[in-house]
Order: C-alpha cells, then structure tokens, then sequence
C-alpha cells in the first residue's frame, strides 16, 4: 500500500511543481534596471536669497537616467545586498546677455542666442535591504526596499559654444526609498517563458523617492548638484 | 573474295556525283555570300560603349543623374564623352542629340532635339573622343527646367531619312531652383548667432540649408563648413554668395542653426539658402544683422551671486612639481589646449579630468613619496604623448 501512494506522488510530482510559485534556484540574486524621473541640481541651495539656476532655467527639469546593477542575497523576510548606479541628467538654456558688471548678476531681461548648460553624473555605491516577506504578508506582489550609500556626482557647467565654463566633482551620500511592483504575477505564462528562454527570474516596475546630497559631506566650496526626486523604472533580475 | 567490274563501275559513278554535290554547294555559298553581308546585321555601326566626364573624373550613371544644375548657369561647363563604335564603313550618316524623344513617328528627326555632332557612318572612328556644352545637354537654356533627357545615337543606314536609335545614355537636368527658406531671426551670443529659420511648405526632405555669414561684405571664415551650396559665384566667377560664405549648414526643415567662431564686438550679416539635391541654390533670403557680445552662462552667474565653490582647475602636475609655472606643468598645459582641447573627446577628458583630480591632487602634494611616484607618471606620459604626436606627423 505504501509504494502505491509514492509511486502517486512521484507521478504527480511535475505537476504539482507547475502549479506551485516559482523559487529561485538561488538564494543570490543579480539585477539590472534603469530608473527615469526629473531632476533639477540643487545649486541654489547655498545662497539664502540668490538663485542663479532658478534665474535661468526657471521650473524646468531635467530627464534623469539612472541604470543600476543589484546584487542581493535573500534571508527570507528581507534581503540584503549592494549596488552600483550610473545616473546622468542635463537640461539647457538660453544664456543672459552679460550687462558688463562682473560683481552683480546681470539683469537678466535680455537672452543670449548661446545656450548655457548643467551636466550632473551622480555615481553611487549603495547598501540594499528589500523586505520580501511584505509581498507576502499583505498578499500584493509590493517589495518595499530602501537603498543608500556614498556617491560622487561629476557635473559640468557648459558654455553657449559647447565649451565648459566649470566642471568638477562633488562627494556626498544618496537614499532611495520605494516600492517594487512584481509584474511576474499579472503574467505568469510570459514570465516563465521568460525564465526559461532567457533565464529572467523576475521582472517587477519601480517607484521611489531618491535623494542626493552632494555637498562635499558639508563643505562650502563644493557645487551642490544633488536633488530629491521621484523616479519610476523597470528591473530584470537573473 | 575480289569484287567483280560491276561494282567498282558503280563506286566511280558515286564518287563522280558526290564531288558534283559539293561544287554545287560552294556555288551557292559564293553566290549568296555577298547578299549576306549586305542584309545582316553583323556589320552594321554599332556603340558597345560610352564614357562621360567632367573635369577629367568619369561621371557614373549616378551622377548623371542631376548633371546639370542653375549651379552651372553659365552653360559653358563642358562634358567629355568618348563614344567606342563597331561595324565602322558601311553607309549612311549618324548623329548624336539632346533630348527627350528625337525621332518622330516616320523615323524622321526631331526638330526639338540638339544636334551635338554628326558624320558619316565610313568616317567614323573606333572611338570618338566629343565635348558637348552644358547647355547643349540642357538643351539650350540653364534654368527653370527639371526633365529626363538623352544622348541619342541616331544612325540613318540607306541616307533614306530614316533614323533609328544605336545607342540611349539617359540623365535628368534639373535646373530648377528650390523655394527659398525664410529667415526668422538672428540673436547673437558669445562668440556665436543662433540663426532661426523655417523651410518652405512642401519642401523635400533631401533639400538642405545653408547659413551664409559676411562681415562688411567679406567672408569670415577660410575654411567653411562643408558645404552643399555648389555656388554660380564659385564655378561662373561671379560676383555674390559664395562657398566661402558658408557658415553654417543644417539637414533639417524649419531649424535653429548656431553659427560658432564668431567675434565679439563685430556686426555680422547673416543669410539662409536652400540647397535641392541636384545642387541647385534657391535665392538668397536675408535673415538680419547681430553682433556677438560677451554672455552670462550658469557659472558666471553662479560666481556673481557669490557662490564659492571651487571648480577644480587643482592640477595633478602642479601638486607633483610644486609649482604652476614647472616647464613640465607648462608643457602639459600646452598640450591640452593645442591638443586635447580640439577635439571632441579631448575635452570630456579635460572635464573628467577637472572633475577627478582634486582630491589626488591633494594626497600628492602632501606626500613627498606621491610627488615623486607622480612626477615618475607623468614624465612618462609627456614622453609617450611627444612619441605620439611625432608618429602622427611622420605619417
């Protein structure tokens, strides 16, 4: 009787592994993903009434791209891992005509036909923790993360000719705080056949608040060219 | 066993009657050779090739294709054609026009081609070296025309009047002027203008604008913008616009062109052509007058509402050698801006180099052993940058 009933459960067995969630073979996993979201260099910051950005560029953003590479190791509940991004945003605009007076900004009535550019390349070396175990505790396929780490963020202001006018670089740390939408769930079939082609273990969006500080960790003759934005972006893990 | 008188009395008729069969035939084929050679078309004239060139470059059949522009308006441009003909000394005359169709319904020739040159068929050479006008290629008038049109080899065999086509080399002329853009305005900068400009309604996507400049009438650069604007004045020595006047160009329809290496404090007039792609200029459209003046971009601004950050111009090779003015450190400055900075890619590692070298260039200047370890670097890359630049100049 008893190698009947084993004899069933090894026949079942395949299926019962189809029907089952998908574990990852591994307990480490890597992950690419590039985030979008506005960006505007926070060089107003260090004065108290002056806004030479804001003078010229007004509210207007610029588009902030940010591919980033995870590693993670899953304990469970949470993960923890590192990972390094690469973000670049810059925005352009009509330069003001120079009235001559070098001690006071121009009146700045009159534009120039040169543009006149900001250039931000924040490089971030971040500590990860993910908290896996939410997706399952409230049912919905949301992975609340938070990230943070150093980051050396090169910038380059440019000249109406294309030339620099300044660049540099300016130390300092980055959080990010969000949430990540598993969108494996929505598609099971897609996203095995994924797995299997492609070896994509998952795929899920991503939505969260980023903050960069560079200044230099608090020193005054540092360009601070960090931001608080919000991203939205797309992450493939293997 | 012999055979008997019979049989080789038979043998002999045979033979006699077979040589009889083959006398007759050779008759026939001396009789009728002549005949043969009169009606077939083995030694008729033909062309087996044509060869066209202008300045002496051979034109293939893609640039036959837009061989005469307004830019060649003076019609006295010439083209060489060499024509290689076979079955020379027969009879009747042959002709070479222009055109678009130059026999008519009864093979008569047609009045509206031009004729460019014509012999008779025994005259004419293994190969015909010609020169034909740009004008007689268009037919005699250089603009306001854009038609396919052929050199037509017409041979007339019996000098009966009727012409049949030997050979057809086609190509389309197209001395039609574009529309011209218009000119929306000009703002000057530092050291540049921002010409603005929208394209003719309807304008193909193949035509290209040209941004001339002058500055008192005089072009402002030596050496132009590459440029697609193949001027009348140029090729026909006439006085107005020029290449040379060339400042800026632009690919797209309705755009704002920068125009760069201006200088300040100059008043500079400004012009938009477009250019078809056949070559041809449309009037010129003048956009205004600007004077490049001193702007003030972010850091400037930056810098005079009292902002205090340093933009990092802290050199590795002033740390290393201590002091600005070390020849080493001088020769490095040199060298990015003769060398480096003329480049694209030069610069980003200028900028890369401004953004990352402050902090090294701290630790080496207050480390004996990093001055040391540095001068070492750099003395060497100096010397692999002059072995460079020698190379590149043996070349």
């Amino acid at each position: 009787m008893n190698a009947w009933v084993l004899v069933l459960l090894v026949a079942q067995t395949p299926k019962a592994e189809a029907e089952r969630p998908f574990v990852p073979p591994t307990l480490v996993s890597t992950t690419v993903g590039v985030k979008l979201g506005p960006y505007q260099a926070d060089i107003d910051s260090e004065f108290g009434s002056a806004t030479p950005l804001g003078d010229l560029f007004k509210d207007d953003t610029g588009i902030y791209v940010v591919p980033q590479v995870r590693l993670l190791r899953d304990f469970g509940f949470f993960g923890l891992g590192v990972s390094v991004s690469v973000g670049y945003t810059q925005q352009s605009t009509k330069a003001f005509v120079d009235d001559g007076d070098e001690t006071t900004p121009s009146s700045g009535t009159e534009l120039s036909g040169g543009e006149t550019s900001v250039r931000v390349i924040p490089v971030a070396a971040l500590g990860v923790v993910r908290f896996r175990g939410v997706m399952e505790w409230i049912g919905l396929p949301l992975i609340p993360y938070v990230e943070a780490g150093p980051a050396y963020a090169f910038w380059r202001i440019g000249k109406g000719d294309g030339s620099a006018a300044a660049s540099g670089g300016s130390l300092g740390w980055t959080v990010n705080a969000g949430v990540a939408l598993r969108i494996d769930s929505f598609e099971p079939f897609a996203s095995k056949a994924l797995r299997d082609q492609f070896g994509v273990q998952g795929t899920e969006l991503t939505f969260e608040w980023s903050h960069l500080s560079a200044d230099g960790f608090g020193l005054q003759d540092v360009l601070r060219v960090g931001d608080s934005t919000w991203t939205a972006g797309l992450a493939i893990g293997f | 066993m012999s055979r008997g008188p019979a049989a080789h009395g038979f043998d002999a008729t045979s033979r006699g009657l077979a040589h009889l069969l083959r006398i007759a035939t050779l008759v026939r084929v001396l009789w009728c050779l002549p005949i043969l050679l009169l009606t077939s078309n083995a030694w008729a004239l033909t062309v087996t090739g044509v060869e066209l060139s202008l300045d002496g470059a051979l034109l293939t059949s893609e640039d036959l294709d837009g061989l005469v522009n307004a830019a060649r308006c003076t019609c006295e441009e010439k083209v060489d054609a060499t024509y290689t003909f076979s079955g020379l000394g027969s009879g009747g005359a042959v002709v070479i026009m222009a055109g678009t169709r130059c026999i008519d319904s009864d093979e008569r020739l047609d009045d509206s081609c031009t004729e460019l040159w014509s012999d008779r068929v025994q005259n004419v050479s293994s190969f015909e070296s010609l020169t034909f006008s740009m004008k007689e290629l268009a037919g005699g008038s250089c603009s306001g025309t854009e038609a396919t049109r052929s050199l037509f080899v017409l041979v007339d065999t019996n000098d009966e009047d009727r012409w049949q086509v030997l050979h057809e080399t086609a190509f389309s002329i197209d001395t039609e002027a574009p529309e011209a853009p218009t000119g929306t305005e000009v703002v000057a900068g530092e050291g540049l203008a921002e010409v603005v400009f929208e394209a003719p309604d309807d304008a193909p996507t193949t035509t290209q604008y040209q941004v001339l400049c002058d500055a008192s009438g005089e072009a402002v650069f030596t050496s132009p913008e590459d440029a697609v604007f193949d001027s009348a004045a140029d090729r026909c020595e006439e006085s107005g616009p020029r290449e040379a006047f060339v400042c800026a160009e632009s690919q797209q329809g309705s755009a704002s062109v920068t125009v760069l290496g201006l200088e300040n404090g100059t008043e500079y007039t400004f012009y938009v052509v477009s250019v078809d792609d056949a070559g041809n200029p449309s009037a010129i459209e003048t956009v205004g007058k600007a004077t490049p003046s001193p702007e003030e971009d972010l850091w400037e601004r930056y810098k005079r509402s009292g902002g205090i950050a340093d933009p990092g111009h802290c050199f590795v090779a002033t740390a290393a050698y201590g002091d600005y003015d070390d020849p080493t450190v001088r020769w490095f400055r040199v060298f990015r801006d003769t060398r480096l900075a003329k480049s694209s890619f030069g610069r980003d590692v200028i900028d890369t180099y401004y953004a990352t070298s402050p902090p090294a260039a701290r630790r080496i200047a207050d480390d004996p052993l990093f001055r040391a370890a540095a001068r070492e670097v750099l003395a060497r890359v100096r010397d692999f940058a002059v072995a460079t630049m020698f190379a590149g100049g043996a070349r």
